[in-house]
């Protein structure tokens, strides 16, 4: 696997972690100023909406949450470089980039609180961008050939999609991930294969995972080409991903691996003891949010007085957004066990939901309770 | 309605075929399913009547299949997906059980997993290891499926019709020791038989046989067998496993008050036990004697010249009639 700092310092930028860039690349890049502060907005709001699910979590108010600081330039700038028809299938731990596409954050809670989500549209034509996405998986890896079957689906039905999807350096051992990198180059299907290598699965270093030099090499093995960008580099993620999805788009599925790394712990369940002899200081060194400041400020785009308000507005959304969604949770029933286990019912779903309503009835909700 | 005289597998094919010119978002894919119609023939003629667009013969990935035909039914199609034999339906089962059934549950409703995955199963075609498997209770005990096992080719033709009609994932397994063996009038044109309700192959008075698949047909035979014995056996065929017809099965042992269930799986575990379990909550006053289970052995799945001593034949399912009715 790429060492670090050599192969990390060699990937391909356009900002460095000093916040220095390459001019040039970013006039190329064609984005307004209005969107150039858009993927800060983004990032900033995903770091604050964490700050407030880990306080959350920790007073007991959320089951679980999955950590993301430092991952934000990983999956911000991919999902700017999607067009509003395309689709996201994109893994639990990538707030930023469901923010990105405009999910409301309450819905980005929701999952956590009922395990389930719900979609405004009724049909995939009344989509809004943030919609076009299937439902989180949890046994990672699968998403992958389900997103080649789902743009194949799209483009049988003549539409001029594409699909990004994410699996991490530990979801890309799976054989779902030669299935759905196979499928798609064997039936020339419009995806993007987005591998976030934050370089752990949980306590699993990512050595473990592969023998391999990069995972972007695996994309030869396809028929595809692949290429490796800085993670921590919110413009090199966007510029890589507006290509990638180009060639998918003419045909030509993609293998983009974004190499970053996990600061945080892998979840709230996490003790994180497992990491000795790694300098998480030198990533925070690297951090994506602190790089892309320093470029903001000095094309005067943003200042530190921005970068503070932003920041705080950012907190009170995530405040207020927590709010709601532990409100709306609350109003969950024992009836709802049962919702939507089959479009269409057979008889004994009715038959157990009055069962259990019954027992429920009689013995009170609070004898359920633990 | 005119009628034809098919086998089973005749009867799958013209199902396919006449669902996918019915309904453009139908489309069939699977290992050699194309050009070759299948290695059972199952799919004979579809390619030359649909072309390579709707007819795909994919890379030989159970795991791709089956998340492929996850991600064409959230597209908005209704894919039909081959897997050559039950027992490589074990490479998808992350697949299937992880997300197809409980896709619509997850997404409430927004993503229902409109599919039917096609398996020919159980054994009696003396092919190698994994050709034999009869699995069908582990997909019954997954909640968001509908499992189906027809055993005629009239109910194999109207169930997979209604399967690739239903909005939810429909295991649909196909007993494939009597694809070829008989044939019967199957109309034209397009009907649905019903999932979800069993049928009575025979009726009778003295005791209830209860089955599904391959295994009808030795149910059948000892029925007959035994009437000539004086008895009176009732065979209902439960064509769908879930929902399972429990209505049906409760009415025939109230009437009957015995009970033999016979299935090729293993006997541990197995659905035999869950009627049983069935009729003891339902109908427990009216029973008259032990429920006899006559199924194939705990055994990993004998090969070859064993396999005829693993499955249920008829002077074994004969014995078990005798044992409860004489009780
Ligand atoms: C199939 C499967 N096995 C195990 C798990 C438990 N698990 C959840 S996340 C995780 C690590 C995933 O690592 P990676 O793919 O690198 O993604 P990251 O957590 O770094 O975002 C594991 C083992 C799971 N969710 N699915
Ligand atoms: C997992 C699995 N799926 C399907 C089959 C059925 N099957 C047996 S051989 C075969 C084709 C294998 O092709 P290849 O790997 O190229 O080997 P070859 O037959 O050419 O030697 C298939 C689909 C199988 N044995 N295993
Ligand atoms: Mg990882
Ligand atoms: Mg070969």
């Amino acid at each position: 696997m790429a060492r670090f700092p050599e192969e990390y310092d060699d990937c391909e930028r356009i900002l460095a972690p000093d916040g220095s860039y390459d001019a040039e690349a970013v006039a190329a890049l064609d984005l307004t100023d209005e969107e150039l502060r858009g993927m800060y907005g983004s990032m900033i709001q995903a770091r604050a909406l964490e700050e407030r699910g880990l306080t959350l979590q920790r007073q007991g108010e959320f089951h679980f949450w999955m950590e993301c600081r430092g991952l934000e330039a990983s999956h911000v700038g991919p999902a700017a470089a999607l067009s509003d028809r395309d689709w996201m299938n994109t893994e639990w731990r990538q707030y930023g980039a469901q923010i990105q596409r405009g999910r409301p954050l309450e819905d980005i809670l929701l999952f956590w609180l009922r395990g389930y989500e719900e979609w405004a549209a009724d049909s995939i034509a009344e989509m809004e961008p943030y919609e076009r996405r299937m439902p989180h998986i949890v046994a990672v890896g699968t998403q992958l050939p389900q997103t080649a079957g789902l743009m194949w689906g799209r483009k049988l039905q003549g539409k001029d999609e594409v699909g990004l999807v994410s699996v991490g350096d530990g979801g890309a051992s799976k054989g779902d991930f030669h299935a759905g990198l196979n499928f798609a180059g064997a039936l020339e299907l419009p995806v993007v294969f987005l591998l976030l290598n934050n370089q752990w699965a949980i306590s699993t270093p990512v050595e473990r995972q592969t023998a391999a030099d990069t995972y972007a090499d695996r994309a030869a093995g396809y028929g595809f080409e692949g290429t490796l960008v800085d993670g921590n580099d919110v413009l090199a993620t966007y510029r890589a991903t507006k290509r990638a999805v180009e060639a998918a788009r003419a045909g030509e599925p993609h293998l983009l691996e974004v190499l970053t790394y996990r600061r945080g712990a892998h979840s709230s369940s996490d003790a994180d003891d497992y990491r000795e002899n790694v300098d998480i200081e030198a990533w925070r060194e690297r951090d994506p949010i602190d790089r892309y400041e320093t470029f903001l400020e000095d094309r005067g785009l943003l200042g530190p007085d921005d970068f503070e308000s932003i920041r705080e507005a950012a907190e009170e959304r995530a405040r207020e957004a927590a709010e709601s969604a532990l409100e709306i949770a609350e109003t969950q029933s024992p009836e709802e066990v049962f919702d939507e286990v089959f479009a269409n019912p057979p008889d004994y779903v009715d038959d157990q939901r009055e069962e259990l309503l019954d027992l429920v009835d009689r013995h009170g909700e609070a004898a359920f309770r633990w | 309605m005119a009628a034809e005289k098919l086998t089973l597998v005749e009867a799958v094919a013209e199902a396919i075929h006449d669902e996918m010119a019915e309904d453009e978002s139908v489309v069939l894919l699977g290992e050699d399913v194309g050009r070759s119609g299948g290695v059972f023939r199952a799919t004979e003629g579809v390619y030359d009547a649909f072309g390579p667009e709707r007819v795909i013969d994919t890379p030989l990935s159970e795991t791709g299949i089956a998340g492929a035909a996850i991600g064409l039914a959230a597209s908005g199609m209704r894919p039909i997906a081959e897997i050559q034999f039950m027992g490589f339906t074990y490479a998808a089962l992350e697949q299937l059980f992880t997300r197809a059934a409980r896709m619509n549950a997850r997404s409430r409703g927004q993503f229902p997993c409109r599919m039917v995955l096609r398996a020919p199963f159980g054994g009696g075609v003396r092919a190698p290891d994994l050709h034999g498997e009869s699995m069908e209770a582990i997909f019954v005990h997954h909640p968001g499926f509908k499992v189906v096992a027809p055993s005629t080719p009239h109910d194999a033709k109207g169930l997979l019709t209604a399967a690739i009609r239903d909005p939810d994932p429909v295991m649909f397994f196909e007993p494939k020791k009597i694809y070829r063996s008989f044939r019967e009038d199957v109309p034209e044109g397009t009907y649905e038989t019903p999932i979800g309700e069993a049928a009575v192959r025979r009726e009778g008075s003295d005791v209830s046989v209860f089955t599904w698949g391959a295994s009808t047909r030795p149910t059948q035979e000892a029925a007959e067998a035994v009437a000539g014995e004086g008895i009176d056996p009732e065979v209902v065929d439960l064509r769908t496993l879930s929902p399972m017809d429990t209505g049906t099965i409760v009415e025939s042992f109230k009437k009957t008050g015995r009970a033999v269930v016979v299935h090729e799986a293993p006997r541990t575990g197995g659905l035999a036990g869950e009627i049983t379990a069935l009729l003891q909550e339902e109908a427990l006053y009216y029973q008259e004697a032990p429920i006899e289970r006559v199924t194939g052995w705990d055994a990993v799945y004998p090969l070859y010249e064993l396999e005829d001593f693993q499955l249920p034949n008829a002077a074994r399912i004969e014995e078990a009639i005798r044992s409860v009715v004489e009780v």
